[in-house]
């Protein structure tokens, strides 16, 4: 059923969308998505000035009680005024909305400065940089009758975290898998063009996506696991429910909500804590596209994790929404929704456990706290585990080292 | 216990904070934001009689005339209900107004056209007192919301008490289509402080006395406290909020500091809508995934929820289209109305539930507190839901 003129102005939408918090001049969801939507039918759809201050949270759309698509009628909205906007920022986002791009060639994230300003990217963002050091993994060779699981490779974690996939796939294997990694070349789901009301490229890019990840898949696998979760909720809702595009053969799963169904309890027990002093925080966050699944998982696997001081952060939305926080216009906006992070963790020493590899970074830079995915603090927890357990126990049979 | 909650309105929230604190692990599940961000955040214990007059006491009325409503509730048996909602409120960070532990008969808070109605308890930043008093009502233009001089000259018409209208003129950086949640945020902002203590001092500077400003409900949110205390000191007079239409700045606070209170202690959420609920857990319609759960509550009625409103009379509405269900009255026949069971029972929580008439009454306080306080006492029994709190911030904290 569709929904789209459903609203009945109830203002709901508007009470929980973090840019009209922060910006008494943006006019809210409502504005935005239905009631444009409403004149756009009678023919004047005039696309209104702040549109494109939209982060595509879709936090409204989540809190809507009548189901109105009001995020993805704002991407309407914005598409009405992609050809207004200057030539700079059209080439900016062309390349912004092709991460796949970014991914094959990581150092387009370090444009020198005045390039940066012509296009009108954020100098005060802190951009993503390669994570050094490498997480050594066991090798080991696909064994028959084990069941299988698919990783998703995302843009952000193949240009610059490879930790985080590593640390994923060890882990998954921990728990008895065997893991394959695809797409085997860079492709994007279309989540980044679809934020920016690149609604026909969006289309593009994922039916791309998912030629490749349906040749690739078995169909066997348990789950396809996602780190990121704007791709997990891109390929789960998004692709059937707004671009017409079939879903995929496995379910889609995030990689925290895969973990607490199938993690063994012999793998919890096995943990060690890896705070470096035991009084160090840990801080969890449920991104806003993660939200559509729930919140409150992420912080349950960090105390099943044997973590003791662990805290939510109080944040519905950190403010970086995939590329907004990089571009120069949004890039106030994005540090104002973000900041309570920063009043919120100051004065303690901790990490932050976060479900998207550019909402570490934006925190990050915020908080000056290390904020990683949940994959890798769980890999650190693990082989901390390993080590502790030397000695006169023997190392847990579930590797076989290679 | 593995518990499920379906609604994250006021009946769900506290369904989900006291089960937490006995000790189950609380799932809530709602397939949108709950009502609180359309309401103001008064709790009503029973405001008028049957033929509508004002009660001035509701504990005795509730004592006369609870069974006619199937409630048979001792006074004691409430005051440890409305004990127990109150710290609960408290200990999220939510302040209620009035002092004393519990109040003992209604008090009166304004309407935005000027109207005094009775309310039982509300949170401390909205005006309520026993006796209308003459008072500055003060209002701003550009915030078509709060029409002073209707509501000045009602507010002398009906309580016979003076009240001076006072308009603030708009901000330079007002914008026509600022509702009241964008003043209270430019009004927590560092200009925007300074722009109100500056235009209200102006404003006030000819008003000799000490009679309370009342201010339309946009004193900020996380630090409406702060800014009412620097107001106050400012002005050297009471200052307080009279609400506004939605979305209401008082319903928003209270959401905002429940939930994040309910997230550390560790009740997690669930976006989606439940279309069956069954022995072991509830189905999820979307996802097609089981949740599961060795108890469930719902708590989807309210304003919006799109829930079901069984009447006194044993008829099924649906409370979005106002349409009657048809159903043989038995609980395990839900499925026509949109939920499935395979003759589990549930408990069904809030307002809408059951043969009160909360609209017409003005008890929906009571209403939530009574049927979330019976599904707690029902799942956890008499005795723990009596005595089972341990320390006075709950005894348990969570999973
Ligand atoms: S929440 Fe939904 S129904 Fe309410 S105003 Fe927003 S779009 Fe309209
Ligand atoms: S998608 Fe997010 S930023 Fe955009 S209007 Fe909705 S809540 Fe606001």
């Amino acid at each position: 059923m569709d929904h789209s003129d459903a609203c009945l102005k109830c203002t709901i939408c508007i009470t929980a969308c973090p840019v009209y918090r922060k910006d008494g001049a943006f006019p809210g969801p409502k504005a935005l998505g239905p009631e444009w939507h409403r004149r756009s039918l009678t023919g004047s759809a005039d696309p209104m000035d702040r549109v494109e201050d939209c982060t595509f949270c879709q936090l409204c759309e989540v809190a809507c009680p009548v189901g109105v698509p009001v995020a993805h009628l704002i991407a309407e909205h914005k598409a009405a005024q992609l050809s207004e906007q200057p030539w700079p920022i059209r080439v900016r986002d062309t390349v912004l909305t092709h991460p796949e791009w970014v991914a094959r060639a990581p150092t387009l994230a370090r444009a020198p400065a005045p390039v940066s300003r012509w296009l009108r990217l954020s100098t005060g963002s802190r951009r993503p940089s390669m994570r050094k050091a490498p997480v050594s993994r066991p090798r080991r060779t696909p064994g028959a009758g084990r069941p299988r699981a698919a990783l998703f490779v995302d843009c952000f974690d193949r240009g610059f975290d490879q930790e985080a996939l590593t640390a994923a796939q060890a882990l998954i294997e921990v728990f008895g898998f065997d893991v394959r990694r695809i797409p085997r070349t860079s492709l994007c789901c279309g989540a980044a063009a679809y934020a920016s009301g690149r609604v026909t490229q969006a289309g593009r890019q994922a039916e791309a996506m998912g030629q490749a990840l349906r040749g690739e898949l078995d169909g066997d696998e348990v789950a396809l696991i996602t780190l990121n979760a704007t791709c997990q909720g891109t390929m789960a809702d998004e692709w059937s429910t707004f671009l017409g595009l079939n879903g995929l053969p496995v379910p889609v799963l995030p990689f925290h909500v895969f973990v607490l169904q199938y993690a063994p309890d012999t793998f919890w027990s096995a943990l060690a804590p890896t705070q470096a002093d035991p009084g160090d925080w840990t801080w969890t966050h449920t991104t806003c596209r993660g939200r559509r699944q729930g919140d409150g998982a992420l912080f349950q696997m960090a105390r099943r994790a044997g973590m003791d001081q662990v805290e939510p952060l109080d944040l519905e939305c950190c403010g970086a929404a995939g590329s907004y926080a990089f571009k120069a216009e949004h890039a106030g906006t994005a540090h104002d929704i973000g900041r309570p992070a920063a009043e919120q963790t100051q004065g303690r020493t901790g990490v932050i456990w976060v479900d998207s590899g550019t909402c570490a970074v934006h925190l990050e830079q915020l908080t000056g706290r290390a904020a990683r995915h949940p994959a890798y603090w769980l890999w650190q927890a693990w082989q901390a585990g390993q080590a502790a357990s030397k000695g006169p126990n023997p190392p847990n049979p579930a590797i076989a080292r290679g | 216990m593995r518990l499920v909650v379906v609604g994250q309105g006021p009946a769900g929230m506290l369904t989900a904070d006291w089960a937490c604190r006995l000790g189950a692990e609380v799932t809530v599940v709602a397939a949108a934001d709950g009502s609180l961000g359309l309401w103001s955040g008064a709790w009503d214990f029973r405001n008028f009689t049957d033929s509508g007059e004002v009660i001035r006491d509701p504990w005795q009325w509730w004592e006369l005339h609870g069974r006619e409503h199937g409630v048979g509730w001792t006074r004691e048996h409430w005051a440890h209900w409305w004990t127990r909602w109150r710290r609960t409120w408290e200990a999220a960070g939510i302040p209620l107004a009035g002092g004393e532990e519990l109040p003992s008969h209604n008090r009166f808070t304004p309407t935005a056209v000027g109207r005094m109605v009775p309310v039982f308890v509300c949170p401390a930043w909205q005006w309520a007192v026993d006796e209308p008093e003459p008072v500055i009502w003060v209002g701003m233009e550009g915030l078509a919301d709060a029409p002073i001089e209707l509501a000045g000259a009602r507010f002398r018409a009906l309580t016979g008490m003076a009240a001076s209208e006072v308009c603030l003129p708009k901000p330079d950086a007002w914008a026509p289509h600022w509702s009241s949640l964008a003043w209270a945020v430019y009004v927590e902002s560092g200009e925007g402080r300074r722009w109100l203590s500056e235009a209200l001092t102006r404003a006030l500077g000819g008003y000799a006395g000490s009679s309370p400003v009342l201010m339309p409900q946009v004193l900020g949110e996380d630090g409406c406290e702060t800014l009412i205390g620097e107001l106050e000191a400012a002005l050297e007079r009471p200052v307080r909020e009279y609400p506004l239409l939605p979305p209401a700045l008082g319903g928003i606070r209270i959401r905002d500091r429940w939930k994040r209170a309910l997230k550390r202690r560790g009740v997690s959420s669930i976006t989606g809508t439940v279309d069956a609920v069954l022995k072991d857990g509830v189905h999820l319609r979307a996802s097609g995934a089981s949740l599961p759960a060795d108890a469930v509550v719902l708590a989807t009625g309210g304003l919006l929820g799109g829930g079901l409103w069984l009447s006194a009379a044993g008829e099924l509405l649906n409370t979005a289209t106002g349409q009657t269900v048809v159903w043989s009255g038995r609980m395990d026949e839900l499925a026509v109305a949109g939920i499935d069971t395979d003759g589990t029972g549930y408990r069904a929580v809030g307002r809408v539930v059951g043969g009160f008439d909360s609209d017409r009454h003005g008890d929906s306080g009571a209403v939530n507190l009574y049927t979330v306080a019976s599904a707690i006492e029902a799942l956890f029994g008499k005795q723990t839901a009596m005595e089972g709190w341990g320390t006075e911030r709950g005894g348990n904290d969570g999973p």
